[in-house]
């Protein structure tokens, strides 16, 4: 009896492996890709282990563009997510304490560009901002990316100010604090840890964007993941360097893979799911 | 100065999400009454509702939206599925391996669709990827760019790798919190492993079975980036869903007028069922 116990364990552990093992493999298939000479990419039976390095790295970041596309991303995320944090907490904070006229509307709408198809916008996006002469500029994307990360981010702070129980506000507002001075004094303190998580799930969430970024950048703006398809040409693709583009793409989804978990279920339900 | 009023803290929300969402929202309603073809030499005129009518004869728009929704399906009830399996597993390790698990699953989450669509294009791309190598072992001649229901399958596969450890980890927050009393009544009775689930496990987490199944269903029907990168949309249709229509339409054909009412027919067809959906699972809630 004891020792088919053991053996449930050990299947158990096992079967989590194996799952873990075809996560990860994909993700191994592209770095060793991007690591192998040309001809080794063709290699019939496929190579599973490098046999010779070949740096597909240097041509796209030292040669071509790739490192200031690089620049870009981490540019316009991080300027999204100054954006999107604190207009993201005074709205979390208005839902979770007041009772606002027309506040389940705005919810309602909020929720409506989280199901929009994002191709839908194509059209007016690429009229509006080529009209405005705001083609290829990192503004216009820092501006759009609010459409998906705002309403993220609004809820993923509202559910950590709804754990704040309201005497605290209430013993401030005795003392005579304004609701903006409370906010800054008392809330921030409390929900650090959450506003930390959501500033890394918003700059990932602007880092990933692929569609917008494409049809609305050209050379100056344009950000390195709409910079992957270029890989793909009519004479053939560039596979190993398409690899080692779309792996340091990865590197900030790592980061937060590990640093941030707990809260990536929450923002990716719009806090339907709290861990 | 101004009063305070508790309005004024979603202003910033508002003025924000205004010029990206209504704006737009509206500026495609009124393109969609035209006919404009970018790069035509046919003049821009207004044709009022004529797209819309268009819309009822295109097949095109219709296999997009009966293949879109035969891929949301499979996606949908493969990864509940496995993602239930995986949970109940995750459930049972502790330690370390549950830290690491935790983490290795939030990584497709947390990754940019576009290179989802790359490493899978490195997989299973017929020249150097290993699963058509595999597969060729056994005789199946594994060809996403030239075989309809092998690219469909691509999608699937790729997706379910891609979402999977959401809904595992969606109805792993279930499972954990189900009192354990009541598997020691279950056992006192004498229930097997199956009654258990059927009796105690499944319909204690419904509510988080459905969150998943919707979130999902919500999401496969928007995909865009990943089946760009991997098909395209190809072959002959076989993976070009809604979003990859109005691409092609918009950005292939310029047909800015008809792709705005496509665009607009999509979102609301998307955004109706959505939010039908979502009134009646989170009805109770919130």
């Amino acid at each position: 009896m004891k020792n088919i116990k053991i053996i449930i364990k050990i299947l158990e552990y096992l079967f989590i492996i194996l799952v873990l093992i075809s996560v990860l493999f994909p993700i191994y298939w592209m770095i060793i890709t991007s690591l192998k000479p040309y001809a080794d990419i063709y290699s019939i039976p496929p190579l599973f282990l490098p046999l010779r390095v070949r740096n597909n790295y240097y041509r796209p970041f030292v040669k071509d563009v790739y490192l200031k596309y690089l620049i870009n991303s981490i540019l316009i995320s991080f300027g999204n997510t100054l954006v999107v944090i604190p207009s993201a907490l005074l709205a979390a904070y208005g839902f979770s304490r007041f009772k606002i006229k027309g506040s389940n509307d705005i919810y309602f709408w909020a929720l409506t560009t989280r199901m929009a198809p994002p191709a839908a916008f194509i059209v007016p996006y690429y009229l509006i901002f080529t009209y405005l002469g705001m083609f290829d500029n990192h503004l216009t994307l820092v501006l759009l990316y609010n459409l998906f990360n705002l309403p993220l981010a609004t809820w993923t702070l509202k559910g950590a100010i709804d754990a704040i129980p309201r005497d605290v506000d209430e013993a401030a507002l005795i003392d005579g604090c304004g609701t903006l001075f409370l906010i800054r004094k008392v809330i921030i303190p409390l929900i650090k840890p959450a506003i930390a998580a959501t500033s890394i799930l918003v700059f990932i969430f602007s880092f990933n964007e692929y569609l917008f970024a494409s049809i609305l950048t050209s050379v100056n703006a344009r950000t390195i993941t709409s910079g992957l398809s270029a890989f793909v040409t009519v004479v053939g693709t560039e596979w190993g360097e398409m690899a080692a583009v779309g792996t340091v793409c990865l590197i900030p989804t790592i980061i937060a893979a590990i640093l941030v978990q707990k809260h990536i279920v929450t923002g990716l339900t719009l806090g339907a799911v709290k861990r | 100065m101004l009063r305070f009023r508790p309005w004024m803290l979603l202003l910033p929300l508002i003025l924000l999400l205004a010029p990206t969402s209504l704006a737009p929202f509206f500026y495609a309603i009124y393109i969609s009454l035209f006919r404009y073809v970018i790069a035509s030499p046919a003049p821009v005129i207004f044709v009022g509702l004529n797209n819309y009518v268009k819309i009822l004869g295109d097949e095109m728009f219709a296999n997009a939206l009966l293949r879109g929704i035969l891929f949301s399906l499979s996606c949908v009830s493969i990864q509940i599925i496995i993602g239930f399996i995986i949970a109940l597993f995750l459930q049972k390790v502790s330690g370390k391996l549950s830290t690491i698990a935790r983490v290795v699953l939030c990584i497709p989450l947390a990754a940019p669709p576009i290179v989802i669509g790359t490493m899978w294009k490195l997989m299973l791309n017929p020249d150097v990827g290993p699963l058509p190598f595999i597969l060729r072992i056994i005789g199946v001649h594994f060809n996403i760019g030239q075989n309809p229901a092998h690219a469909f399958f691509a999608t699937v596969l790729m997706d379910t790798w891609h979402w999977t450890p959401l809904v595992a980890l969606i109805l792993l927050s279930g499972l954990v919190s189900i009192p354990p009393e009541l598997y020691e009544v279950a056992d006192v009775n004498g229930a097997t492993m199956l009654h258990k689930l059927r009796y105690v496990t499944i319909p204690l987490i419904k509510q988080e079975f459905l969150i998943a199944a919707l979130i999902r269903f919500m999401d496969s029907l928007r995909i865009f980036d990943e089946v760009w990168m991997l098909t395209a949309g190809g072959p002959g249709g076989a993976t070009q869903y809604l979003g990859i229509y109005i691409y092609r339409l918009v950005l292939s054909q310029w047909d800015l007028g008809y792709g705005s009412a496509v665009s607009i027919v999509s979102l609301y067809l998307i955004v109706v069922v959505s939010m039908i959906l979502f009134r009646v699972i989170m009805g109770g809630k919130s």
